[in-house]
């Protein structure tokens, strides 16, 4: 992208009244915004209704960070060229430190957005988060409340009880609650 | 979580494992309408089931294995409604059985996903047909062999399609390998049986002369030397036939080795597998587990070599599968 040329910006608004003024191609790696824009149906300031402020500030790092790599990528010796190993790293250190609940939020707002990178970032991480929990443990980590009663509970665990009969870590982890 | 986009969750669970899917099932309403919903479920690529006849119970005892993790699950059959069932084959994660009614005393042939816990009936076969007839599934295809004829369902709701054939006695463990199907028939006396192998195209079901032996001069003896012989598909273009080895000519003399050949159907040689030689598979020494598992490998997961060696996989379930053997070749 050439210097010269005045950089096209676009203006988004949070769920909770928040205006962020991003270039024109940070905003276009959202496929649901670069539809917008290139229809353009954007009005001065598009609102992104269902993405809080602190979970945009997210996502318009990632976007901004794939600019960088997707603008300089052309060019021979590109410092901003990443390995697939880099990419893995990154995206792993860009992960570090969100919980569960802007887990939940980024996974809306990237699904909403359509921008496919972030949303298997978040899967991957999510995935990283429930292998091996038990529902309990899933339950609490995601805030999620157990709306069975007692009775549907016991048929369910019943049903699958068999699948984990001979597994002796399972059957102490299920005896010691 | 309860924001999340059903897409989102499906692609979540998607690389979980089988067990964490089970367990996934009991955390809230959502994540158990989630992954019990059949677009989900048809996401996960089809399981390798081993059913295995009940011998305490009435109903099966039915094996899962879950290939991401290589381990066996159990599954339980009780949502059946049926008081005693027999499983005949399975094929792209759903099983078929042979269910008895409470009220009628014809057998019917049901379909059942141990996954979604739901089974359906297929349309109702002659009694003459579920007496007697092999049942063989290919992918979604359901045949019933007898010796005269094979009836083959054409869609979900029937109807059945009936071909002449043309076998002296009732086909034996029909094998599908490609496009065509193998099948084991004895054509000697009511004293002494006389194993010969057929096969059959299935695109061409409607031919006259259905079935024609494979057969070449220089396999000698190889189906006079095993008793009870079964076929599994092979790895590959290629068929075992596993059975225990003859030991004497008294009728129903009990095997001491069972024997694994393989016809390999580029070169129709016979070879013999399972480490060269006579296998040794008397008593319960767990070190006849490679044969074992060389025949649940390739009865399970024929294109998979992957898993070839793990033993654990086989410990889970050796118990039962031992009883369904010695119970098959009289160990």
């Amino acid at each position: 992208m050439s210097e010269s040329t005045e950089k096209k910006m676009v203006r988004l608004r949070s769920s909770d009244g928040e205006v962020f003024e991003v270039e024109e191609s940070v905003a276009k790696v959202a496929k649901t915004l670069q539809d917008m824009l290139e229809e353009d149906c954007a009005d001065a300031v598009i609102p992104i209704t269902c993405v809080r402020a602190p979970i945009l500030t997210k996502v318009i790092d990632y976007c901004k960070d794939q600019v960088m790599i997707s603008s300089s990528s052309s060019t021979t010796n590109n410092p901003n060229e990443r390995t697939e190993q880099e990419r893995k790293a990154w995206g792993q250190k860009f992960m570090e430190g969100v919980d569960s609940s802007t887990l939940c939020e980024l996974l809306v707002a990237s699904n909403f957005l359509n921008i496919e990178g972030l949303l298997n970032l978040g899967v991957d991480k999510m995935v990283s988060m429930i292998q091996g929990k038990y529902p309990q443990e899933i339950r609490d980590m995601f805030n999620v409340v157990n709306d069975f009663t007692p009775e549907e509970e016991e048929e369910i665990r019943n049903q699958n009880a068999w699948a984990f009969e001979r597994d002796p870590y399972y059957k102490k982890r299920s005896s010691s609650k | 979580m309860e924001r999340l986009p059903a897409d989102a969750l499906y692609e979540i669970f998607v690389h979980l494992s089988l067990p964490e899917i089970l367990l996934g099932r009991s955390v809230c309403k959502l994540f158990h309408r989630t992954l019990t919903s059949p677009p989900f479920l048809g996401l996960l690529r089809p399981l390798p089931l081993l059913a295995i006849r009940g011998h305490v119970s009435p109903l099966p005892a039915l094996h899962v294995l879950d290939p991401r993790e290589s381990r066996w699950l159990r599954f339980s059959l009780d949502f059946l409604a049926s008081p005693s069932a027999s499983p005949v084959a399975a094929s792209l994660g759903l099983l078929y059985l042979w269910v008895d009614s409470s009220e009628s005393s014809q057998r019917s042939l049901a379909v059942c996903n141990p996954l979604t816990r739901r089974f359906r009936l297929l349309p109702p076969l002659g009694s003459a047909w579920a007496r007697h007839g092999t049942v063989l599934v290919s992918g979604r295809r359901v045949l019933v062999l007898s010796e005269l004829a094979v009836i083959s369902l054409a869609g979900p709701e029937g109807p059945w399609q009936k071909f002449s054939s043309n076998l002296a006695s009732k086909p034996r463990s029909p094998t599908v390998i490609g496009d065509s199907v193998f099948a084991l028939c004895d054509v000697g006396s009511p004293w002494r049986s006389q194993w010969k192998l057929f096969w059959c195209r299935l695109s061409q079901l409607g031919r006259t002369h259905l079935w024609a032996p494979l057969e070449r001069q220089d396999w000698n003896d190889v189906f006079d030397i095993l008793k009870r012989p079964r076929l599994v598909p092979g790895v590959g273009n290629s068929i075992l036939m596993i059975g225990g080895l003859k030991s004497s000519f008294a009728l129903n003399s009990p095997c001491s080795t069972i024997l694994i050949m393989l016809l390999d159907l580029e070169t129709l040689k016979w070879d013999e597998r399972a480490g060269g030689g006579w296998k040794a598979f008397g008593g319960m020494a767990m070190d006849s587990s490679e044969v074992f598992y060389l025949m649940l490998a390739s009865l399970l997961c024929p294109d998979s070599d992957a898993i070839w060696g793990q033993k654990k996989l086989l410990h889970c379930f050796y118990d039962c599968v031992m009883d369904e053997l010695k119970r098959l070749w009289k160990l």
